[in-house]
C-alpha cells in the first residue's frame, strides 16, 4: 500500500508555508512617530486621516457609486461600523490601529490602510 | 464508463459539491481574515480529479459548481473570487497530480494554498494594489491546513470509490 504522506508532500507544504510568510518581510517593525490612515476607493486616495494624537470620536460616510461605508475614528483607531455591502466583512475585520493594518471592503472597492511615517532621523543622509 | 454513466457521474459530483458549498455557508466560523474558509467543495474537485480519466471533466465539475453556487447565493463579486481562486487552485492540483510525485494530501494542501493566492490576485486587481497580500501569512497556512484535512478525507473516500467506478 502507498504511504499516505510522502517526502515530496512534506517538502511542498513546507515550501508553500515559507511563501505564505514572505509578506512579513515587507512590514516594518520600527515604531513610527506619525500614524495616519489612507482611504482609497478604486485605487484613488480619497481621504487621509491622522490617527496619532487623535482623541474623541469622529464619524463620517464614504459614498461611491451608490454604495456607502460608515467609518468611525475613535482615538487612534479606525473602523468600519456600517456598510451596505452584501458580506459585511469590512465590519467584521474590526478596528485597525497599527501601521500595516488594513480594512478592505471589496464589493465597494474601498481600502483603508494604516500607515506610519518613520522618524525624521532616518532621512538624514550619512556623512 | 459509457457516455451516459459519465454524464450521471459528472452530475452527481456537481450536485454533491454544490451541496457541500451550501452546507459550508451554514457553519458559523470565527472570522480570521477576509476569504478564509473551509473549502469543503474542493473535496469533490479532488475526487473528480482522481476518478475521472480526463482533467477536463474534473474542470467541468468545478466550473458548473462555481457558476451554480454564485447563482444560489453569491453574486458577481463572489463569482469573480471563486473563479480566480478555483482556476488557480485547480491548475496547481492538476499539474501536481500529473507529476505523479504527490499524494492527495500534498495536492489538496497546495490546492487550498493556491485558492487563496488566486483570490488575493483578483482582490489586488480590484483594489488596484498588492496591499491585501498582507493577509497571506494568515490565509496561506489556513489554506494549507484546510487543504490537508480535506486531502486526508479524500484519500479515505478514494479507497472506496475506486471499487464502484
Amino acid at each position: 500500500m502507498k504511504k499516505m504522506l510522502n517526502r515530496a508532500d512534506i517538502l511542498l507544504i513546507i515550501l508553500l508555508l515559507f511563501i505564505s510568510l514572505t509578506p512579513l518581510l515587507f512590514l516594518t517593525s520600527q515604531k513610527p512617530d506619525r500614524v495616519y490612515a489612507d482611504i482609497t476607493v478604486e485605487g484613488k486616495l480619497t481621504r487621509r486621516i491622522p490617527l496619532s494624537g487623535h482623541t474623541g470620536r469622529d464619524i463620517f460616510v464614504i459614498s461611491h457609486d451608490g454604495h456607502s461605508n460608515t467609518i468611525v475614528v475613535e482615538d487612534d483607531t479606525i473602523a468600519v461600523t456600517e456598510a451596505d455591502c452584501p458580506d459585511k466583512r469590512c465590519i467584521l475585520q474590526g478596528p485597525a490601529q497599527k501601521p500595516g493594518g488594513i480594512i478592505a471592503c471589496l464589493p465597494h472597492k474601498l481600502l483603508i490602510e494604516v500607515k506610519g511615517e518613520q522618524p525624521e532621523a532616518d532621512l538624514i543622509p550619512m556623512r | 464508463m459509457n457516455p451516459t454513466q459519465k454524464i450521471v457521474y459528472l452530475a452527481l459530483l456537481t450536485g454533491q459539491s454544490l451541496a457541500l458549498f451550501l452546507l459550508e455557508g451554514l457553519i458559523p466560523l470565527p472570522f480570521l481574515a477576509p476569504g478564509a474558509k473551509l473549502g469543503l467543495a474542493n473535496l469533490i474537485t479532488l475526487i473528480a480529479l482522481y476518478t475521472l480519466p480526463r482533467w477536463q471533466d474534473a474542470a467541468l465539475v468545478l466550473f458548473l459548481r462555481i457558476l451554480l453556487a454564485s447563482l444560489f447565493g453569491g453574486g458577481p463579486t463572489i463569482l469573480l473570487y471563486s473563479l480566480s481562486g478555483g482556476v488557480l487552485s485547480f491548475a496547481a492540483m492538476a499539474l501536481l497530480k500529473k507529476s505523479g510525485r504527490f499524494t492527495p494530501l500534498g495536492i489538496s494542501s497546495a490546492g487550498g494554498f493556491f485558492h487563496h493566492i488566486g483570490q488575493l490576485l483578483a482582490a489586488s486587481l480590484i483594489i488596484g494594489g498588492p496591499q491585501l497580500f498582507a493577509y497571506l501569512p494568515i490565509l496561506g497556512p489556513c489554506g494549507l491546513l484546510t487543504g490537508f484535512l480535506l486531502g486526508g478525507t479524500a484519500s479515505k473516500i478514494l479507497v472506496h470509490i475506486k471499487i464502484v467506478v
